[in-house]
């Protein structure tokens, strides 16, 4: 007997790449939720990695870093806070909306 | 039919409650010892906390209640400690008004009530006696421990003393 | 008289029996002496004028009763119109000079009256009694009333004329002497004393004649007449005793109405029109209201879908009220003056009839709903009568507890007619209050079903267009109602109500007997009814649990009404808590277009053959690929793997098998994998292997067969039966038959595949089932390369469908939710110790309010359970109680 598999759906499940069950330092909310502000994960409510090796979420660390009193400092080990990585989903350059209208029907 | 856009229609203070409640369910969870808080009403934006005084010091077997309130901008900007329980310390004045450097220009987002409660427990056997509010305490603190603890426990009322009065 | 009577009498003077007879003419009667009195002649002693005023007044009197006396014949003898000169004489001694009768003495028209009631007994009664002393047949009842009226007005007519005749001139006459001394108005005086005088012995008549009938029969008969000439005249069919009489064809009404005027004028006249009379009437209405009713309006007109009520009201208007007036005309009484027969309250009352009838079948009424809006729109007037909602709420909740909250009933017809009970109420009573009252117990009860919810949002998913799924909704299973309620335009909740009440011209205050709770929005509809069911966190939980089951099931690539359902669920009850099901559902139209950007990623690099090996990847197993150079469009000859990427910290626990895929699937899973990392920095992929579907072609000795919707295990588990590189065909084992292939045992599989037991067996009882494998020793399976129909086989296979069927049907994607309270009991435990110490002193009421409002995931429990808690921390020392219900830290 010979099998042929023609069509194989599968799911699978995305998470960020740090350690399971983490939670972002400044709205406490797990990395794989979104800020506090944000309804869509993932691209929409990326992760910045610093330098010094902490990361949060991208509007959470921006809302921290508009403070005056942050003084550009990492909450964690305040070390000036540089982002590590260029942010994610970069490659893809597409916001939803644009999609919405090239996506096929 | 096209999906809802990617920000929440919750205001700031939605998510300054959340952020709360997330805190009370840790501090539910994973207690640490000689630390509790509780929020005060279901606004969330006002809590009341107890520490113990810190063994080997003179604020040993006594209980602290604090208030600690909340702002719209939690935890980019610190929360407001207050000592309700009278106390005698170098860094609290006679309104219960603490002079922390992390509930000042030292805080940080990733502060929760946790750490600040601890850092006031430290705060109790450690004082900063070079920028005391209270002066008096703070020099005999250096030079005379014996009458510091008796002005300590002149000062303490206990949690029912406090609610009997109303505070 | 009977002989009680007599020895009575004997002692007692009774007036009624001391009817004096006349005195024979041959006795004269020279009068008497006076007790103490000398002898003497009567006419002697001057002191004797009382003597001789007896004397005269006894001789009068014989005269006179003698003339007036009644026979035995008294329709036969002849009237008496002249008067002899003694009589003359004698009545005008009596009723007009000085024998008129004084305190103690009995007037002549008096004894008249006695002469009359004597008669009367002794001679008419007789006949009567024949007729009323037995039960009066029906069909009898007109001639008998008849009959008796006849001959009562008989009678009246012959013992008035001796009375009219003789009597009255001389009460005239002596009215007549007052005047002319007083000088007052001499007519009217003397009209008056006539008319005093003839009332009087007309009233002694008519009681003579009340008092021989039996009231209550009489009464009944009456009425019974009277019905009959209703009915008659409104075209009804009598009812007796619930059966009913048909009515003959020709009814000459005029003719009935002419006959029952004549007998009810004929009883006034006998006296016999008054109390009794009114009360049959009344009894006869009463009935006439029920026939009329029962046959014209019980019936609902089941197309026209109107009220009837108008038409009730035009015929009491026009039909009943006039009859009734008619009969007390007939009766000489003053409509008017009775107050209970003001049309309106007749209204009033048909109506209540009307309506009670109705409510009695409300249950069905609302099950048959839109039919029936005419037995509805009968029911809204009826509300406005005292009693009618207290009524009508009573019956209904208690005819839907005894038809529906039952465990005969389906959820899913539950469901309908708790919808259809909606639907009628806006109708019945748009402000909605009964509708509460009556669906609390309904609501209670849905929410104890295991299955409520499901079927909920399962039915709200259902697709109309689809026919699938409209058959599965008939099946009992789903609700019909429920789905076309959703595909109804929404209407978009008006926000804040106070503020919109201002500017509303048409508000109005809620209803007097509202429940406190009671708040009119304006969409409170079947779909807001059906979402608050529950808490709305509770809700929204299981909410999230069926979704993400339906999502990874569902066909429809643009998901048009899951979006629907989470737009319509977000206006009715809010954003909060939502977020879930937003990013589910945003994460399964998505990942279409996910799929297409890797796969291009992918497809690109392999129409150029000098690719670096490694973006070509391992793949190997494409047997018939195509030329090299086919453009991306073209579908690849090559397995397809599709991926749903789901986010996931948003999905509820999904199964989560592991097992091995077959080998080619697993190297396009990893190429997937490096690609999605590629493509999305920072992130990693994992796979759900338990969770998807796929389509394969499987190729025998003498068949090939394609296998659609097939779980991933199924696959893994045929796969494995493929021959290793270097294992012949033909197995293990001489002699074995040619048409078995490779076989594996389950210990064998369960080790390569590294799969869980279950998983395994229903793989193999499914391929079993579809004659694919059999069982050729326990544990051990071979394939089936030639199909020889023999029946052992056949019947394994069916069997082993079955089973594997049923297992099918079982396997969710979704664990269920365990139970929540013991879980997180230390949590709880922990939060009351945290509030009593920083807020001090609370009643329990509190701390339910606080535990509802601050634990995370909810608190879907109530006081009791609260108690229970606090019981279990203060047996441990924790708390103490502190009175009432009052808790605190222990010490």
């Amino acid at each position: 007997m010979k099998v042929t598999i023609k069509e194989w759906n599968a799911v699978a499940a995305w998470r960020w790449d740090m350690p399971d069950d983490d939670v972002c330092g400044i709205c406490r909310n797990p990395y794989d939720s979104t800020c506090s502000k944000c309804k869509y994960p993932g691209d929409d409510c990326p992760l910045l990695l610093g330098e010094c090796n902490h990361s949060f979420h991208m509007h959470c660390i921006f809302s921290w870093l508009r403070q005056e009193a942050a003084q550009e400092k990492c909450p964690m080990c305040r070390q000036p806070f540089k982002s590590k990585n260029q942010e994610a989903g970069a490659t893809e350059a597409e916001t939803p909306a644009t999609n919405a209208n090239t996506s096929p029907t | 039919m096209a999906l809802s856009t990617g920000a929440r229609t919750n205001g700031s203070s939605a998510t300054v409650a959340q952020r709360l409640q997330k805190e009370l369910m840790d501090i539910m969870m994973k207690p640490t010892p000689g630390i509790t808080a509780f929020p005060d009403d279901e606004n969330m934006t006002r809590w009341t906390a107890t520490i113990d005084g810190p063994s080997s010091t003179p604020y040993e077997n006594l209980v602290f209640k604090l208030s600690m309130e909340f702002g719209a901008t939690y935890p980019y900007a610190p929360p407001t400690v207050l000592f309700k329980t009278p106390i005698y310390h170098p860094n609290v004045d006679f309104s219960g008004r603490i002079c922390l450097d992390i509930l000042k220009d030292k805080w940080s987002a990733v502060y929760n009530i946790g750490t600040v409660l601890l850092s006031l427990q430290s705060l109790l056997g450690e004082p900063n006696n070079s920028s005391p509010l209270n002066g008096q305490a703070a020099e005999l603190w250096d030079k005379d421990m014996a009458e510091f603890k008796r002005l300590v426990l002149a000062r303490h009322k206990t949690p029912e003393e406090l609610d009997a009065a109303g505070l | 008289m009977d002989h009680a009577t007599l020895v009575f009498a004997s002692v007692f003077p009774v007036p009624s029996l001391s009817h004096t007879t006349p005195t024979p003419i041959a006795t004269p009667n020279l009068g008497y002496t006076e007790p103490g009195a000398s002898f003497g002649s009567p006419y002697a002693a001057d002191a004797g004028g009382t003597q001789r005023r007896t004397v005269l007044r006894n001789l009068a009197w014989s005269t006179a009763t003698r003339f007036l006396s009644l026979p035995k014949d008294l329709d036969k003898a002849p009237r008496r119109i002249k008067r002899p000169p003694d009589v003359e004489e004698a009545l005008d001694y009596l009723l007009v000079g000085e024998g008129t009768g004084r305190e103690h003495e009995e007037g002549i028209a008096d004894w008249y009256a006695n002469e009359v009631r004597l008669h009367f007994a002794n001679h008419v009664r007789q006949g009567l009694a024949e007729a009323w002393d037995k039960d009066i047949e029906l069909s009898n009842a007109w001639h008998v009333l008849e009959d008796t009226q006849r001959v009562l007005d008989q009678m009246q007519n012959l013992y008035r004329q001796p009375f009219y005749a003789h009597i009255l001139p001389f009460v005239e006459q002596a009215a007549a002497n007052i005047t002319i001394r007083a000088g007052r108005s001499t007519d009217n005086l003397e009209a008056e004393t006539v008319g005093a005088a003839k009332r009087k012995f007309e009233r002694e008549i008519h009681a003579v004649f009340a008092h021989s009938l039996p009231v209550e029969r009489f009464s009944k008969t009456l009425s019974y007449v009277l019905y009959d000439a209703a009915c008659k005249l409104f075209r009804l069919q009598v009812r007796l005793d619930d059966v009913a009489h048909a009515v003959p064809e020709h009814i000459d009404t005029k003719k009935v109405r002419r006959r029952m005027m004549v007998l009810l004028v004929g009883l006034n006249r006998v006296g016999l029109g008054q109390d009794e009379a009114q009360r049959a009437l009344a009894n006869a209405m009463d009935k006439l209201l029920d026939a009329y009713i029962a046959s014209h309006y019980l019936k609902v007109d089941w197309y026209s879908k109107q009220s009837v009520t108008a038409q009730l009201r035009v015929w009491i208007e026009n039909g009943f009220v006039p009859l009734a007036e008619l009969v007390l005309e007939c009766l000489k009484c003053d409509p008017a003056s009775i107050p209970t027969l003001q049309r309106k309250q007749w209204q009033e009352m048909a109506l209540t009839r009307l309506g009670r009838a109705r409510v009695e079948n409300l249950f069905d009424f609302v099950t048959n709903w839109d039919q029936s809006l005419g037995a509805i729109l009968d029911l809204k007037e009826y509300l406005r009568l005292d009693g009618g909602k207290e009524h009508l709420k009573g019956s209904f909740s208690r005819q839907v507890s005894r038809r529906l909250l039952h465990p005969g009933a389906t959820t899913t017809y539950i469901l309908n007619v708790y919808i259809y009970i909606i639907r009628a109420f806006n109708k019945l009573e748009p402000k909605g209050v009964i509708l509460q009252s009556v669906a609390r117990p309904i609501r209670r009860y849905l929410k104890e079903r295991e299955d409520t919810a499901r079927t909920i949002i399962s039915s709200l998913l259902i697709d109309l267009n689809d026919e699938a799924s409209v058959k599965a909704a008939s099946t009992g299973e789903l609700s019909f109602e429920i789905a076309s309620e959703m595909a109804k335009p929404f209407t978009h909740a008006e926000d804040a109500d106070d503020e919109a009440s201002w500017n509303d011209l048409s508000w109005q205050p809620p209803p007097y007997d509202a429940s406190p709770e009671y708040k009119k929005s304006k969409v409170e509809d079947v779909i807001f009814f059906l979402l608050t069911l529950w808490d709305r966190d509770d809700f929204i939980n299981e909410l999230k649990n069926i979704l993400g089951d339906h999502l990874l099931k569902c066909q429809d690539p643009e998901f048009q009404k899951e979006i629907r359902l989470l737009e319509l669920i977000k206006i009715r009850l809010g954003e909060d808590n939502l977020q879930a099901c937003e990013v589910m559902l945003r994460d399964v139209l998505e990942s279409r277009r996910i799929n297409e950007t890797i796969r291009q990623a992918g497809d690109r690099p392999q129409n150029q053959p000098p690719q670096t090996p490694e973006t070509l990847g391992p793949r190997t197993p494409r047997p018939r690929r195509a030329a090299p150079s086919t453009p991306p469009a073209k579908p690849l000859p090559g397995p397809a793997l599709n991926a749903q990427i789901l986010s996931s910290f948003f999905w509820p626990i999904l199964r989560d098998e592991t097992f091995r895929v077959p080998a080619e699937i697993e190297s396009l899973q990893q190429d997937y994998e490096s690609r999605f990392e590629r493509i999305k920095g920072m992130r990693k992929l994992r796979w759900m292997n338990a969770l998807g579907d796929s389509r394969i072609t499987l190729e025998f000795d003498d068949r090939t067969e394609e296998f659609d919707h097939l779980t991933p295990w199924q696959v893994s588990v045929v796969y494995a039966f493929q021959p290793q590189p270097g294992e012949e065909k033909t197995g293990k084992g001489k002699g074995k038959a040619k048409s078995e292939g490779i076989t594996r045992n389950a210990e064998q599989l369960e080790e390569i595949l590294e799969m869980d037991e279950t998983l395994l067996h229903q793989a193999l009882a499914f391929w079993v089932g579809k004659s694919v494998l059999r069982e050729v020793s326990p544990h051990t399976y071979a394939v089936i390369e030639r199909l020889d129909s023999s029946t052992k086989d056949s019947d394994a296979a069916a069997a082993a469908q079955e089973i594997a069927e049923v297992q099918a049907a079982q396997s969710t994607t979704v664990k269920s939710q365990a139970d929540l309270l013991n879980e997180r009991k230390d949590v709880y435990m922990s939060f009351i110790t945290g509030m009593l110490t920083n807020q001090g002193n609370m009643p329990v009421v509190r701390v339910l309010m606080m535990m509802r409002m601050m634990v995370q995931g909810g608190f879907p429990f109530g006081a009791e359970e609260v108690r229970a808690l606090l019981g279990e921390m203060e047996a441990a020392g924790k708390v103490v109680r502190l009175g009432g219900d009052v808790w605190g830290i222990g010490k």
